[in-house]
């Protein structure tokens, strides 16, 4: 949980660059500021390429900045080294990928399971942690199914169990309606809504749908790798 | 926790794991194969060669009375005291046509102790009088042996001595370095009790000709090694002219005794073991290299997996213990099946009549067993460095948007 003077997450000055061959510089995301609180649901909201990713890859603890900080939980994790952004990734924060990203070789349980292999914690109290999640997203008989056997609403359940199980306190859910249907989709953003506020998970959400709108506490507009006001937003 | 995602991970790319396993299947059950034919073939090799007589001593036959006043101490061979003469004649004996080597022997008895000096690292020496191959304990006598012998089984057994013992004998203390069995492969030129440097032989026989007065001048036999080609005619032909030499020097009548040549014949039959060990470790390297490449190549294809399980919070040293318990598994996996098949294999061989040699035994060694495992689990560890490595420096984001 956040401590009780600053923000859950906050960026400051948020840049990444990316060197091309002939020695020019692309800038992915150009001096993002923002705060998140815990307990909240924002939405990061662009185009394909205006830098949502490279944005929740940072923030999750998956890459590195160019220049700026990210602060969460009021620690700055450019002192943090690869194994202890590891940790952190495995202790506090969660994924959801449009593409699902569950291993194709585990069965659905296995793929939620994963996400605790690391964690102090008996296989009895593992089994029910992961019983009871998919109990509350009505996939208990999938069980046993492999990724291929399921529907990507079902997938992305799956996907979403395997963010939560850990109980983190931050979740990034990287255009995670991104390859479904307008039905499938709008059931797991109920299901996110639903988490979030029943559980106070701070989710941090990517999407270029302003569908975003009914859900959300906070809108932040992203074009070009910064942070716009609405108006001038691009989506 | 690795071993059950190693060995989903092996079931899911079966092709590409059967093959890894196969070369080491290969590799091991070739190992086991070839190295216990190898070293059946070596025995039955070594008794068939025995009977091939390429080699024999030259000396000068003389009286079994002693040459010497107050003791029996004198140069000896074959049961009679024998003249000695300069060793230079051993170069003349090299120049023969014929002569593959010549190498010059001292034996000098004092009492009931004889003691041999031999030309250490000579094929003559090896082949006619003791080889390294002789040694049962211990080491054979290396140039700078001075203060060193070998003694001979019987002998030491009969005094209790080992390696690393001391004796006296002939005014002098020796270290032990070696137990010999000259008569383990063939019949030798003469067994001595102890066998030193040919110099140092030579200073005792000197040191006891000038005290007893007997003359003492270099050797008392020259050990004759022939060229093993042409027939019983050449090879008469070859001994006479050495008779011939060693007579014309001395201005004496010589002798010439042939020896049976189990040394050699030894030294051809293993060069079937040596090859089948070369072939053996060239195709554990091909296995290993095989797998190494494939499972690089499976590093490659998993990278956004190997992302999904970083984003997780799965360490670089979790993801370097995944990959590379999937190489050693399968080094693993690939030793023990050929070490099965190559066991089979051995035994069935003989059963089957698949070879004509009559007598050939095959014994496949615990130790032989033990390598072969050992190199493909080593196989394994190899093949699983480099991608572990490989997998455990991806950059989580860079990998997840590998497709």
């Amino acid at each position: 949980m956040t401590t009780k003077n600053y923000p859950l997450l906050e960026t400051r000055n948020l840049t990444k660059e990316y060197f091309r061959k002939d020695g020019s510089i692309i800038k992915a995301l150009d001096g993002i500021n923002l705060k998140v609180n815990s307990g909240e649901f924002v939405a990061i909201v662009g185009r394909s390429g205006s830098g949502k990713t490279t944005l929740l890859n940072i923030v999750g603890a998956l890459d590195r900045p160019t220049y700026g900080e990210v602060i969460l939980e009021g620690k700055k994790l450019i002192d943090y080294s690869n194994r202890e952004l590891a940790l952190l990734r495995r202790q506090k924060i969660g994924f959801i990928f449009q593409t699902f990203n569950l291993l194709p070789t585990l069965t659905a349980r296995e793929n939620i399971e994963l996400a605790l292999v690391h964690h102090q914690i008996s296989q009895k109290q593992m089994n029910q942690k992961v019983e009871d999640l998919m109990d509350f997203l009505e996939i208990s008989d999938k069980m046993d199914s492999f990724p291929n056997e399921l529907s990507v609403g079902q997938q992305q359940k799956i996907a979403i169990a395997r963010a939560l199980v850990k109980d983190p306190v931050l979740v990034l859910a990287d255009e995670p309606t991104g390859e479904m249907d307008p039905i499938a989709e709008r059931e797991i953003m109920e299901l996110l809504f639903e988490l979030n506020r029943k559980s106070k998970v701070t989710i941090i959400m990517a999407s270029h749908g302003t569908f975003l709108f009914d859900f959300s506490d906070n809108m932040l507009f992203i074009k070009n790798g910064k942070l716009v006001p609405k108006k001038e937003a691009d989506y | 926790m690795f071993a059950y995602h190693a060995i989903r991970e092996i079931r899911r790319r079966k092709i590409r794991s059967i093959i890894n396993i196969l070369g080491y299947v290969i590799a091991v059950s070739f190992l086991i194969i070839m190295i216990s034919l190898a070293q059946g073939y070596n025995v039955v090799a070594s008794g068939e060669l025995k009977g091939i007589g390429t080699h024999f001593v030259a000396y000068i036959p003389a009286s079994t009375v002693c040459p010497c006043q107050f003791r029996e101490a004198g140069p000896f061979f074959k049961d009679v005291y024998t003249p000695t003469f300069n060793s230079d004649i051993v170069e003349k004996m090299l120049d023969l046509p014929g002569v593959d080597d010549a190498a010059p022997y001292l034996m000098f008895k004092l009492d009931n102790l004889t003691i041999s000096g031999i030309k250490v690292g000579a094929l003559a020496t090896e082949a006619t009088a003791v080889s390294p191959a002789m040694v049962v304990d211990g080491k054979y006598l290396e140039e700078d042996d001075k203060e060193s012998v070998m003694l001979d089984e019987v002998f030491a057994n009969l005094l209790n001595l080992n390696v690393g013992d001391q004796i006296t004998a002939f005014g002098r203390t020796f270290n032990v370095v070696g137990i010999v069995n000259p008569s383990l492969y063939s019949k030798p030129a003469g067994n001595a009790h102890m066998y030193g440097l040919l110099t140092v032989v030579q200073e005792i026989a000197q040191s006891y000709g000038t005290l007893l007065n007997f003359l003492v001048s270099d050797i008392n036999v020259v050990l004759v090694e022939i060229s093993p080609i042409g027939d019983v005619e050449y090879l008469n032909s070859v001994k006479q002219s050495v008779l011939e030499t060693l007579e014309f020097e001395v201005g004496k009548k010589g002798a010439i005794v042939g020896y049976q040549c189990g040394v050699k014949a030894r030294k051809v039959a293993s060069l079937t073991e040596d090859s089948a060990w070369i072939t053996s470790v060239i195709l554990l390297v091909a296995a290993t290299l095989y797998s190494l490449r494939s499972q690089f190549g499976s590093v490659v294809e998993r990278t956004k997996e190997i992302g999904i399980l970083k984003a997780m919070g799965w360490t670089d040293i979790d993801v370097t213990k995944q990959i590379f318990f999937e190489s050693l598994l399968q080094g693993l996996l690939g030793g023990i099946i050929g070490l099965i098949i190559g066991y089979l294999i051995t035994f069935l061989i003989p059963m089957l009549g698949l070879v004509s040699i009559q007598n050939l035994v095959f014994a496949v060694s615990p130790v032989l067993l033990l390598f072969g495992l050992i190199s493909s689990i080593v196989g394994g560890i190899i093949a699983g460095i480099i991608p572990a490595w490989r997998a455990a420096k991806l950059q989580p984001a860079e990998a997840l948007r590998h497709f």
